[in-house]
C-alpha cells in the first residue's frame, strides 16, 4: 500500500547526484545533499577539530532534519487523494 | 615536564579516575580526549538517516548514543581537567543529535501505527462488504 517514510528516495537521490542531476536529486529527496555536507563536515571536524565545529555540526544536523521532515509532510499532503 | 606531573597539579583527586594514567591520546597540557566522544557523535548523526525500517534503528542507535554520552559525561564531571574541552563539546553535540533522532524515530513509529490502523480498517471494511473477492 506504499507507506512513505522521511528517508524514502535517498538511493534514487544519490544515483541522480552521481549522474550530476542536482534538480532530480532534490526532487527525490532534498535532505541528501545537506546530509552529505553534515557527514563531510563531521569528518573534517574530527580530523582538524575546528573551534566552533561541534555547534556547527548541530546546526547542520538540525537543518537536515528540518528539510527532511518538511519534504516528508509536503509529500504526504501531495499524495493524499 | 612529564605528563603525569601536570595531571597531579589539578585540584581534583586524581586517584579516583583510572583513565588518568593512560598515556594514549595525550593532547596539549596532558589532557586526553573523552572516551566514546567520537562514537557518540557518529551514532547521533547516523540515527536520523536510518529512520526507514519503522524508526527502530534510529531509536536503537539514539539510545546507545545517549547511554554512552551519559557515561562519558559522568567521567568528565568527576575530573573536568583531565579531558579536552573539544571532546566534551563533541560529546554534547552528539547527545543533542541523538535526542533529535530519537524524537523523529518515535514520531515516525506513531505515524506508521496511525497509517496501519487507517488502511487496516479500510481493508477490513472492504473485505466485509465483499469488495475484495
Amino acid at each position: 500500500m506504499g507507506i512513505d517514510c522521511p528517508g524514502c528516495g535517498m538511493q534514487r537521490a544519490f544515483i541522480a547526484l552521481l549522474k550530476g542531476n542536482f534538480a532530480q536529486s532534490l526532487v527525490f529527496n532534498a535532505s541528501l545533499i545537506p546530509f552529505l555536507i553534515t557527514i563531510g563536515f563531521t569528518i573534517c571536524h574530527l580530523s582538524f577539530s575546528y573551534k566552533n565545529g561541534a555547534r556547527l555540526i548541530v546546526v547542520f544536523f538540525s537543518c537536515t532534519v528540518a528539510i527532511m521532515m518538511s519534504q516528508f509532510i509536503v509529500k504526504l499532503i501531495a499524495s493524499t487523494p | 615536564m612529564d605528563v603525569n606531573d601536570t595531571n597531579n597539579t589539578t585540584p581534583v583527586d586524581n586517584n579516583q579516575n583510572p583513565y588518568n594514567n593512560f598515556n594514549q591520546n595525550v593532547g596539549g597540557g596532558g589532557q586526553i580526549t573523552l572516551p566514546n566522544s567520537v562514537g557518540v557523535l557518529v551514532l547521533g548523526i547516523l540515527s536520523i538517516v536510518l529512520c526507514w525500517c519503522y524508526g527502530i534503528i534510529a531509536i536503537a542507535l539514539g539510545i546507545i548514543s545517549i547511554v554512552l554520552a551519559s557515561g562519558a559525561n559522568k567521567l568528565y564531571l568527576s575530573n573536568p581537567n583531565a579531558y579536552t574541552s573539544a571532546s566534551y563539546k563533541n560529546m554534547k553535540a552528539g547527545r543533542i543529535c541523538a535526542i533529535i533522532g530519537i524524537s523523529c524515530g518515535a514520531l515516525f513509529i506513531v505515524y506508521i501505527i496511525i497509517m496501519v490502523a487507517i488502511f487496516g480498517t479500510l481493508a477490513f471494511n472492504l473485505a466485509r462488504m465483499g469488495a475484495l473477492h
